[in-house]
């Protein structure tokens, strides 16, 4: 059985259960990569479209979301290392461990053209889960 | 606090936009299969840009899933998180040191077949 098609079906969810799949996050989501299109996989995010990444990546939450539902806040991060020459577009964040797997993918706030060899930053921002509406 | 969870595709927890995802199969050292969201070219409308449609990043003015600007009207790429997902088949190249995209298939079973006519 599918569960989220069961919790589909719920009127109400505990605060826990919607902190479930951030904390997953917050645990396992340790790599950040800077794509130059959006990923719509594991291997696309790490290589088939990085130009970059920052592994160790930290975060702060799970916590109310405004203006509803929960979130969890990935820490600024400084020191990344640029490994390609392109436009960065997307960010994405993955479970680089033996059973890799892609987490979350989203457009960065402003496209940035970067060259291999260098260094990014990237400020704090949230991954979040709305409530329904 | 009473919470609904949003339906967000078969396979993925919408999280606002991103996705959960998951299963990569390695074929030797060179191939891989993974599965995920189709991505697909359309052209820009109201229609397509709900919420309900389309995911949340996809607006007016934001970057569609290949990096260019979504303008109403003109074509845009984007993932379809919402519908069936499929197979994407990958080739490592040793020149580019990175894995290229060498197919796509709807279901795993062609996939690994595709897969296995690149080793050649």
């Amino acid at each position: 059985m599918n569960l989220m098609n069961f919790l589909l079906d719920l009127v109400y969810m505990n605060d826990l259960l919607y902190d479930l799949p951030l904390q997953e996050i917050e645990t396992s989501g340790t790599r950040l990569d800077i794509c130059s299109a959006e990923p719509a996989t594991y291997t696309e995010a790490t290589s088939t479209y990085t130009l970059g990444n920052k592994t160790g990546i930290t975060y702060t939450g799970p916590a109310d979301r405004t203006p509803n539902g929960r979130k969890t806040t990935v820490d600024a991060i400084s020191g990344g290392t640029v490994t390609g020459t392109g436009t960065a577009t997307h960010w994405a964040i993955s479970k680089p461990t033996a059973t890799t797997a892609l987490y979350a993918t989203k457009t960065l706030a402003s496209s940035q053209a970067v060259t291999s060899g260098n260094t990014f930053t990237l400020t704090a921002f949230d991954i979040g889960i709305p409530d329904a509406t | 606090m009473v919470r609904q969870l949003r339906q967000g595709g078969r396979r993925a927890a919408k999280i606002e936009g991103e996705t959960m995802k998951r299963e990569l199969i390695e074929i030797g050292t060179i191939l891989r299969i993974e599965n995920g969201p189709a991505r697909k070219t359309a052209t820009a409308t109201p229609e397509l840009l709900d919420d309900k449609v389309t995911a949340s990043h996809y607006k007016i003015g934001s970057n569609d899933a290949m990096g260019s600007p979504i303008i109403l009207g003109e074509k845009m790429t984007y993932l379809d998180y919402y519908g069936l997902w499929v197979w994407y088949i990958y080739k490592y190249d040793d020149e580019d040191c990175r894995w290229l995209l060498g197919g796509v298939e709807t279901t795993k079973e062609l996939a690994l077949i595709a897969a296995h006519l690149l080793e050649d």
